[in-house]
C-alpha cells in the first residue's frame, strides 16, 4: 500500500481536536442521512441511551423514539404503562380500574397518542386493568384506533378477556397470534357472541398476513357459517396460517391451496371430521398446488407427516414435525430421508413428540440425522425424541455432521424431555465428551443456542495449546440426561469457549462436588 | 493484479485486488461499474480510481481496514447485543470527528462492515451521556422550547419508570 501524499485532516466541518466541541451548529452530515442515523441509534447499548438522544434535538427525536416504542417491553399490560401519559388527573381516574361510564376528553390524549404512533408491536396478556382501560379510551374516541401504527400483536387471553380485546386490534395489524387459555377446556375458545366478535375482527383485519392460532382452539366455530366464511376471506389473503382447525376444511382449504402469496401453513393429518380434507387429498393437492409453499408445520400420526413430504416432493425451507405417538431415530432417520428435496433449501427443522418411545427400537442418532449433512443452509435444528445413550452421537461423529453446517444458531436435542426423572448414579452412559463441545465451536461459529444430552463431563479437556478462538456471541448451553458433578469445573471450561454463555444442567440428581 | 486509488487531494495508494475487492465503488469500477453510477472507471491499471470525496488520511484509514479483512468476512448488521472483535474496537477508537469521516466515507464508498464499525464507534461514543453531553460533542443546538425540554424531562422520568417499575 502506497501512504504517498497522505493529509492530514485539514479543511473538513469537523476538523476540531478529540472530544472538544465542534464548531459547527448543523449536525454531522452523516447524521442527516436517515439510515445512516437509525442504524447508529439501534446500536446503543440502552434505552436510556435513546432517551437521551431524543432528548437533544428534534432532528433526532422522532428517530429515536420510534425505535424506543415500536416494540416497547411492558410486561403484558401495555396500557397500565401509557396511562402515566395522561394528565395526573385523567391517570388518577384510570387506574387501579377506571369507571366504565369515563370518558377522557380528547385534548387529553395528546402525549399519549405522540407515543402511541410510534409502537408496531405489543405483547398484550394482562388484560386487567388494561382493557378495560382500552375500553375507556375507545369509547372516548370511538373509531380511532389507540395505536394506528401496530404491525403485529400478541393476545394472550382467557373467554373474558379476549371480548375486551377489540380496542387493540388495529386496522394496520399484519400480524396476530393468540393464545387462549381457560380453567377446564385450556385452548379451546367457546362460542360466546363477544368472544365471535373479536374472532371476526381479527379474521377481517384489512392487512392481516400472518396468522398464528396454534395455541388456540376453534372446532365449535368450524359449523357457524359467519366464522367459516371469515376464516376463507382469511385464508385466501395471507402468507402464514396457522391454525390447529379450519385449515384442512374443506372450504378453507381450498382458498389456501389456491393463495399465491400463501408461504406457511399448519396442517392437522391427524383430524378426519366431517368436512375436511383427508391425507390423500391433501398430499396431492400440496404437490399441485400451493404455488409458493416453503414452510410446513404439521401434526401428524405415526409416518404419516412422512408420506406427506414424500408424496409432495417440495423443497422446503422450514419444517416442524409434531408426532402424535412414539418417536425414536428410526422414524427421524425416515423423516430425514423424505427431506432430500430439501437439500438445499432447507434453513429450520424442527421434530417433536410428547409421548415417550420405545427404548428398545435400536438405530443410531448418527445413521438418523445423516441425510441431514446434505443440508448446508441449515440454521435452526430443533429434535425432541427418545434416544437411548448408547445409540447417541460419539465425538468422531461431531465434526463429520457440524461442518455441513456452517449457518447454524440453534442446535437442540432433548431425549425425551417430558419424561422428568432425574438420572442417578446407576443411570446409562454417555454419547459425548466435553471435548465435542470445541468441536462445535469451531464447526458453527455463529452458535447461540445449544443443547445436547448423555455427555460425560467426568473428564475436563485442556484447551492448552489447542488453537481456537472464542466467540463472542452469547450462547444459552443445555446439558440434559447427564451427570454434572463439577459445574464450576465445567463452566469454566465452557466459558474458555463461549465467555458469554449462560449454562445450564439438567436431570442430574447426584450430590455436586466442587462447589 | 494492484489497483491505484487516488484521494481527494491526488494522493495514489496502491493497493493489491483482495484489498480493493472490499470496496464496492473500487470493485464496481474495476470489474465492470454500471455505467449509470457515473464513477470514473479505470480503462488500465495504471490510470486509477478517483475517489474525489475522500481524503488521503481517511483513504489511508480505510485501506488499514480493508487489508485486515482481505480474506475474511467482517459483520455486515448487528444490534446493541452484537459484540465486535477487539481489532474492529480498537481501529476503529474514541474520536468522534475520525469515526464521522470514516462512516461517511464508508457510505460514499460502499462499504458495509466498515459503515456498520463506524455506527457502532459512534454509537459507542454516545453511550451514557446526557442530552447536554452529547449536543456539545455533536455542536448542535437543544432546539426545544423549555417547556418542551421540562416534557422531555417528564418522559425520560416515564421511562425510567418504564424500565425500572417498583
Amino acid at each position: 500500500m502506497n501512504h504517498a501524499n497522505a493529509s492530514p485532516l485539514a479543511n473538513g466541518p469537523w476538523s476540531v481536536g478529540r472530544n472538544s466541541a465542534v464548531a459547527s451548529r448543523a449536525p454531522p452530515t452523516a447524521l442527516e442521512i436517515p439510515e445512516l442515523l437509525v442504524l447508529i441509534l439501534s446500536l446503543l447499548s440502552s434505552s436510556w441511551d435513546l432517551v437521551n438522544v431524543a432528548c437533544t434535538a428534534r432532528r433526532f427525536s422522532d428517530s429515536a423514539l420510534r425505535l424506543l416504542w415500536e416494540n416497547p417491553d411492558f410486561p403484558g399490560n401495555p396500557l397500565k404503562n401509557m396511562v402515566t401519559l395522561f394528565p395526573d388527573n385523567i391517570k388518577s381516574m384510570l387506574l387501579p380500574q377506571p369507571d366504565p361510564s369515563l370518558r377522557i376528553p380528547h385534548h387529553a390524549f395528546g402525549r399519549f397518542d405522540y407515543y402511541a404512533k410510534f409502537v408496531r408491536h405489543l405483547q398484550v396478556w394482562s388484560f386487567d386493568p388494561d382493557a378495560r382501560i382500552a375500553r375507556v379510551l375507545d369509547a372516548s374516541r370511538p373509531n380511532l384506533p389507540l395505536f394506528p401504527s401496530l404491525e403485529s400483536i400478541h393476545l394472550g387471553a382467557d373467554d373474558n378477556s379476549l371480548q375486551m380485546a377489540a380496542p387493540f386490534l388495529s386496522p394496520s395489524l399484519r400480524t396476530v397470534r393468540v393464545n387462549h387459555w381457560d380453567a377446564g377446556t385450556p385452548a379451546v375458545l367457546h362460542s360466546d357472541p363477544g368472544v365471535t366478535k373479536t374472532l371476526l375482527l381479527i379474521l377481517r383485519l384489512p392487512e392481516l398476513d400472518q396468522l398464528d392460532l396454534l395455541d388456540t382452539r376453534l372446532p365449535s366455530y368450524e359449523t357457524d357459517p359467519v366464522v367459516v366464511d371469515a376464516f376463507v376471506h382469511a385464508a385466501s389473503r395471507v402468507s402464514m396460517l396457522y391454525s390447529l382447525d379450519f385449515t384442512t376444511l374443506r372450504p378453507v382449504f381450498d382458498v389456501l391451496a389456491r393463495n399465491a402469496k400463501l408461504t406457511a401453513v399448519f396442517l392437522d393429518l391427524t383430524c378426519n371430521g366431517v368436512g375436511h380434507y383427508l391425507f390423500d387429498d391433501i398430499a396431492r393437492r400440496v404437490r399441485h398446488e400451493f404455488l409458493r409453499l416453503d414452510t410446513i408445520v404439521m401434526q401428524a400420526m405415526d409416518t404419516q407427516g412422512i408420506d406427506l413430504l414424500q408424496e409432495s416432493r417440495r423443497a422446503l425451507k422450514r419444517v416442524d414435525f409434531r408426532v402424535h405417538g412414539p418417536f425414536e431415530p428410526m422414524l427421524l432417520l425416515k423423516l430425514t430421508t423424505a427431506l432430500q428435496p430439501s437439500a438445499n433449501s432447507l434453513q429450520i427443522f424442527r421434530c417433536s413428540t410428547s409421548e415417550r418411545g420405545d427404548h428398545s427400537k435400536r438405530t443410531s442418532l448418527y445413521d438418523a440425522i445423516s441425510p441431514l449433512r446434505h443440508m448446508p443452509h441449515l440454521r435452526k435444528i430443533v429434535m425432541s425424541i427418545t434416544v437411548h445413550a448408547e445409540d447417541m452421537l460419539r465425538d468422531e461423529h461431531i465434526a463429520v455432521l457440524f461442518r455441513c453446517w456452517p449457518n447454524l444458531t440453534v442446535w437442540v436435542l432433548e431425549s425425551d424431555p417430558e419424561d422428568g426423572t432425574p438420572i442417578d448414579l446407576d443411570s446409562p452412559g454417555s454419547g459425548l465428551t466435553l471435548q465435542s463441545l470445541l468441536t462445535i465451536r469451531r464447526c458453527c461459529p455463529s452458535l447461540t443456542e445449544l443443547s445436547v444430552p448423555f455427555v460425560d463431563t467426568m473428564v475436563i479437556p485442556s484447551l492448552t495449546g489447542i488453537p481456537y478462538t472464542m466467540s463472542r456471541l452469547p450462547l444459552d448451553l443445555r446439558l440434559s440426561r447427564c451427570h454434572a458433578h463439577n459445574r464450576p469445573a465445567i463452566k469454566r471450561f465452557v466459558e474458555a469457549i463461549w465467555p458469554e454463555a449462560e449454562c445450564s444442567f439438567e436431570d442430574c440428581s447426584c450430590v455436586q462436588s466442587g462447589v | 493484479m494492484s489497483i491505484t486509488l487516488i484521494s481527494k487531494e491526488g494522493a495514489q495508494f496502491l493497493v493489491s485486488k483482495p484489498v480493493a475487492d472490499r470496496i464496492g465503488v473500487v470493485r464496481d469500477c474495476a470489474y465492470g461499474a454500471d455505467f449509470w453510477l457515473g464513477y470514473a472507471v479505470a480503462t488500465d491499471d495504471s490510470m486509477g480510481i478517483t475517489l474525489a470525496n475522500v481524503t488521503s488520511s481517511i483513504l489511508s484509514k480505510i485501506l488499514v481496514w480493508c487489508e485486515h479483512y482481505k480474506d475474511m468476512e467482517p459483520l455486515v448488521d448487528g444490534d446493541s447485543n452484537m459484540e465486535f472483535p477487539e481489532w474492529d474496537m480498537a481501529y476503529i477508537g474514541h474520536d468522534m470527528n475520525q469515526i464521522l469521516f470514516v462512516l461517511e466515507a464508508a457510505d460514499y464508498l460502499h462499504i458495509p462492515g466498515l459503515l456498520l464499525l463506524a455506527c457502532k464507534g459512534i454509537a459507542d461514543v454516545l453511550d451514557g451521556r446526557n442530552p447536554r453531553g452529547i449536543c456539545d460533542l455533536l455542536g448542535i443546538v437543544m432546539d426545544f422550547s423549555h417547556r418542551q425540554e421540562v416534557d422531555m424531562d417528564k418522559e425520560n422520568g416515564y421511562w425510567r419508570w418504564f424500565l425500572h417499575p417498583t
